[in-house]
């Protein structure tokens, strides 16, 4: 586990205070909108109670979405491993074809969930009352093709969602 | 109403108002993708009419072909479609291994070559042996790739496993076969269904009071024989409602060049008049006492003609579902294959009842 | 140090959830399986847990077997975050 831990500030642009807080060990969460900042620092601040709603709600559902990213982004590189791909029993004629079509399988699933990602994101951002920021979410929480690709299984169980 | 066009397929799981009553509301996603074949219409939506109806099928000439023959005569008719290229979408499960089975039975070797296999690695995991021995040999192509690219190439052909399930029954029931036991899939249909039914929705997180099974049960009625158990029921409902949804779910992917068309560009195998009166006249083929025996007359024909016993125990295990692609879906289409992109549209087919 | 027990983390998963309040859930109790846990939940729950506790996470952790049940997620409180 890394003892590095990052602090990752969100300011309200127009009161120029830190609201919201997000410490990581692994993820970056260094991202703007357009009503605020993101500021990266070692120290922690305090944050001010913030009345506005809609920035803090924006915020937190951004992050749930790059927490999420990044949880599916390591499960494909998980599952991509040198140690995963040597434990399926291909033959050893077959195992060259296999290795190229499986790097391309996990480009093709890391530029899609960075494509996915950036998607929603500008989605969440650019939200313009709470309303729409919670539609977004129900919305990505919905999309079973994000979902199912988690490394909890039991997303699996969304097979009834297309059966 | 009749003048315009009208829904071909619909799949947003979109939890805005779009005029539907309570009870429906409450039921989506399940209720909102049935697209009936029959007299009956529990459909949400005005959808067209993009498969034949249960009517039409019964009174069509009968073909009695054996699942064989079945088999055999679609990859026949593939072949004198004379493609150049021909991309057959495997999935690794017993009904897109069955496809390449068939066509390597039938087909003369120069016409193989033709052959590229669109799979991923999950394919490969579900049936090492068929890869090994069968797949490899053709050229593969990554199947998370956007297959329209691939499409735009004169004579080309996409032929996918698709519909094999609404054929043999519904994987619905693999889940309430493993908590509560293989005698799940003899009980009468009328005790199991709407726990069943409420099982489902609970797992897919509502929790609404009202059933799916009080807006379907009437379908039991046209079936041309007495449905009695659990298994009777899902096959009917999967088979009467769930076949035009399946058929036209290659439209779904936000990626798909919607000028590509069913039946140009793409065909999916099990798609036939021959298959379809199978399943309507062969109900004891397609399971037996237990889960496991699940799709046991295909599995038999795949034995039969790689002469590898484990085909036999091929499980159907969310095969379809492991084809990741990590690509948004479009809220609906329209019968003359436009995108249906709001919600205020998207009220304007919903069906009163 | 900041302490928890298992009712605790039920607590918070009600709060995320408020129908859990109605599942039968013990200790050993599967959280996925009673879909009290998804996705979703669970990420918040992290996020929960986090802010409660004064820990930060790991996402190596992010495991289906932590979660499994709460007796899980508190076995990797107390082992990996310093959690009484």
């Amino acid at each position: 586990m890394s003892d590095l831990i990052k602090t990752f500030l969100f300011y309200d642009r127009q009161a120029d205070k830190p609201i919201f807080v997000k410490r990581s060990r692994d993820i970056d969460y260094s991202f703007d909108g357009p009503d605020f900042y993101s500021v990266e620092t070692a120290a922690a601040a305090p944050i001010t109670a913030s009345e506005n709603g809609l920035l803090k709600r924006k915020v937190a559902v951004a992050i749930w979405l790059r927490t999420i990213m990044a949880v599916i982004d390591r499960g494909v590189s998980d599952d991509f491993s040198e140690r995963s791909l040597k434990a399926i029993p291909v033959d050893d004629a077959s195992r060259s074809k296999f290795l190229k079509l499986t790097a391309e399988e996990k480009q093709l699933l890391k530029e899609r969930i960075l494509l996915n990602r950036k998607r929603f994101e500008q989605k969440i951002l650019a939200a313009k009352t709470i309303e729409e920021v919670e539609s977004e979410f129900l919305m990505m929480r919905n999309s079973v093709q994000i979902g199912i690709y988690s490394p909890i299984e039991r997303e699996l169980r969304k097979i009834y969602e297309d059966y | 109403m009749n003048d315009r066009p009208l829904l071909l397929n619909y799949t947003k799981k979109s939890n805005d108002d779009v005029g539907l009553d309570p009870a429906v509301m409450e039921s989506r996603p399940v209720l909102s993708r049935t697209i009936s074949r029959l007299k009956t219409k529990p459909d949400v939506f005005y959808f067209c009419k993009g498969a034949e109806s249960i009517q039409e099928l019964l009174e069509m000439p009968q073909q009695n072909l054996s699942w064989e023959e079945c088999c055999f005569q679609r990859a026949e008719q593939l072949l004198r479609l004379k493609k150049d290229r021909y991309y057959i979408s495997y999935s690794g499960g017993i009904d897109s291994t069955a496809v390449l089975v068939a066509m390597q039975e039938v087909w003369p070797k120069a016409d193989l070559e033709k052959v590229v296999v669109l799979l991923s690695k999950t394919s490969i995991e579900e049936n090492p042996t068929f890869f090994n021995r069968h797949v490899s040999k053709y050229p593969l192509e990554t199947s998370l790739q956007n297959a329209s690219r691939l499409l735009r190439k004169p004579n080309t052909l996409l032929v996918t496993g698709e519909m094999g399930d609404q054929l043999f029954g519904s994987v619905i029931l693999m889940l309430p076969c493993q908590e509560e036991g293989d005698q799940i899939l003899k009980a009468d249909f009328r005790e199991a269904v709407p726990g069943i039914f409420k099982g489902l929705q609970l797992h897919m997180g509502q929790l609404s009071e009202s059933t799916n099974y009080e807006r379907f049960y009437q379908i039991v009625e046209e079936c041309p024989f007495p449905i009695q158990t659990t298994f009777d029921f899902f096959w009917w409902f999967n088979f009467t409602q769930k076949w035009q949804f399946v058929k036209y779910r290659f439209l779904q992917s936000s990626d798909w060049d919607l000028h590509l068309r069913y039946g140009e560009q793409i065909l999916h195998f099990y798609d036939t008049i021959a298959f379809q009166q199978w399943s309507l006249k062969n109900h004891d083929l397609k399971i037996q006492d237990t889960w496991e025996s699940y799709k046991f007359t295909n599995k038999e024909f795949i034995y039969k003609y790689t002469k590898d016993p484990e085909q036999l125990t091929l499980r159907k295990i969310q095969s379809l579902l492991k084809t990741f692609t990590l690509n948004e879906k479009r809220m609906a289409i329209t019968s003359d294959y436009r995108e249906v992109n709001s919600i205020e549209e998207l009220r304007n087919y919903v069906r009163s009842h | 140090m900041k302490t928890i027990d298992t009712e605790q983390i039920r607590q918070y998963i009600v709060e995320l959830k408020p129908e859990v309040r109605d599942f039968p859930l013990d200790a050993t109790s599967g959280l996925f399986d009673a879909g009290a846990l998804d996705s979703y939940t669970v990420i918040m729950l992290i996020q929960t847990l986090e802010e409660r506790l004064d820990i930060v996470f790991d996402y190596s952790d992010l495991r289906a077997f932590n979660f499994e049940n709460l007796e899980a997620i508190l076995k990797l409180l107390k082992t990996k975050y310093d959690v009484k």
